[in-house]
């Protein structure tokens, strides 16, 4: 059982990593394509691909400067 | 070159802004790393599954590691093409609709720089994140199967970061001429796939082109050299990258005048 815990903690590790910077940058961002608030669900209710989507679609590029 | 370092820098703080360079290596290595552990926990995971009947034996075959690394191959041929085409989509489209193109190109700057400074920032980016995430995954094949030597693990990466450099580059070139990202993504991944299917569809050419590339990965990875076409593979793999930079290049900067 502590082998398996050992085994899958890089990528609960990768996972979690993933999520707080998506949160944390969709929450800094000025602006976001679409309602904010629906992305902070989405990030936090798709595994993975959530964040993924967020980074890919989700960012304005001139809401930062 | 001072200018050409000045993009490319420039092309760096973009991709740490937009926290590309932190997921992208992150999923990829995801991507990697869950197929040679979920290899070795298939029975477990299939002893508590609750479809099976009561009493079923199911005895699966230990693989060996070049099969796991193989698998791992297989699995980012699919996947990690997607991710590497969603991750390029944006460079040059977005660049063009929010006018910072117009911007730039008011300065004396040249588009050849411009398109190698990006070229160059992706290819380090993306190959960077496949080493790690390789890695990480050869160091899971040795420690949960059997020890796959040094040798064909090295080669199986260098005859695959071909790929991965040809896909990038296919998502440039198809950014240079179209304005939005979706259309870019699936345009892309279009021509990606259809490379993919010509080893299918037309097996007797298709061993002379990148097409192959997965197949000659896996078998270095089985048996340690390549086949006789390895080197037919590589040349017609780097002369399609060179023409399509080329005519990238020829192509963006009609497009840039006004």
């Amino acid at each position: 059982m502590e082998n398996t815990v050992t085994l899958l903690l890089p990528i609960i590790v990768i996972q979690f990593l993933l999520l707080i910077i998506a949160l944390i940058s969709c929450i800094r961002a000025e602006e976001t394509l679409g309602p904010k608030w629906v992305w902070i669900v989405i990030i936090f209710c798709i595994s993975i691909i959530g964040p993924i989507l967020y980074f890919v679609i989700g960012q304005r590029k001139d809401a930062y400067k | 070159m001072k200018r050409f370092n000045a993009l490319f820098h420039k092309e760096w703080i973009e991709a740490w802004r937009e926290k590309k360079l932190v997921w992208l290596p992150a999923v990829i290595l995801l991507v990697t790393l869950l197929q040679p552990i979920s290899l070795y926990f298939m029975p477990t995971i299939l002893e508590n599954s609750n479809s099976l009947p009561p009493g079923a034996v199911i005895e699966l075959p230990i693989p060996s590691g070049a099969e796991v690394l193989a698998g791992t191959l297989s699995q980012l041929h699919t996947i990690g093409t997607a991710i590497i085409v969603l991750a390029c989509m944006n460079v040059i489209v977005q660049e063009r609709n929010n006018g910072s193109l117009m911007q730039l190109f008011s300065r004396p700057v040249n588009t050849t720089t411009y398109i190698f400074s990006k070229w160059t920032m992706l290819v380090l980016l993306h190959l960077g994140a496949f080493t790690i995430s390789y890695g990480a995954a050869w160091y899971y094949t040795n420690a949960l199967f059997s020890d796959v030597s040094f040798t064909s693990v090295w080669k199986s990466f260098v005859i695959y970061c071909l790929w991965i450099v040809l896909v990038i580059t296919v998502t440039l070139f198809v950014s240079t001429f179209l304005r939005r990202s979706g259309g870019v993504a699936g345009i892309s991944i279009l021509i990606v796939a259809s490379i993919a299917i010509l080893s299918t569809v037309m097996p007797d050419i298709a061993i002379y082109l990148p097409s192959n590339i997965l197949n000659l990965a896996t078998e270095v990875l089985n048996t340690e050299k390549g086949t006789v076409h390895m080197g037919a593979v590589l040349a017609t793999t780097i002369a399609f990258i060179a023409i399509l930079l080329l005519t990238m290049v020829k192509k963006f900067e009609k497009s840039v005048k006004f």
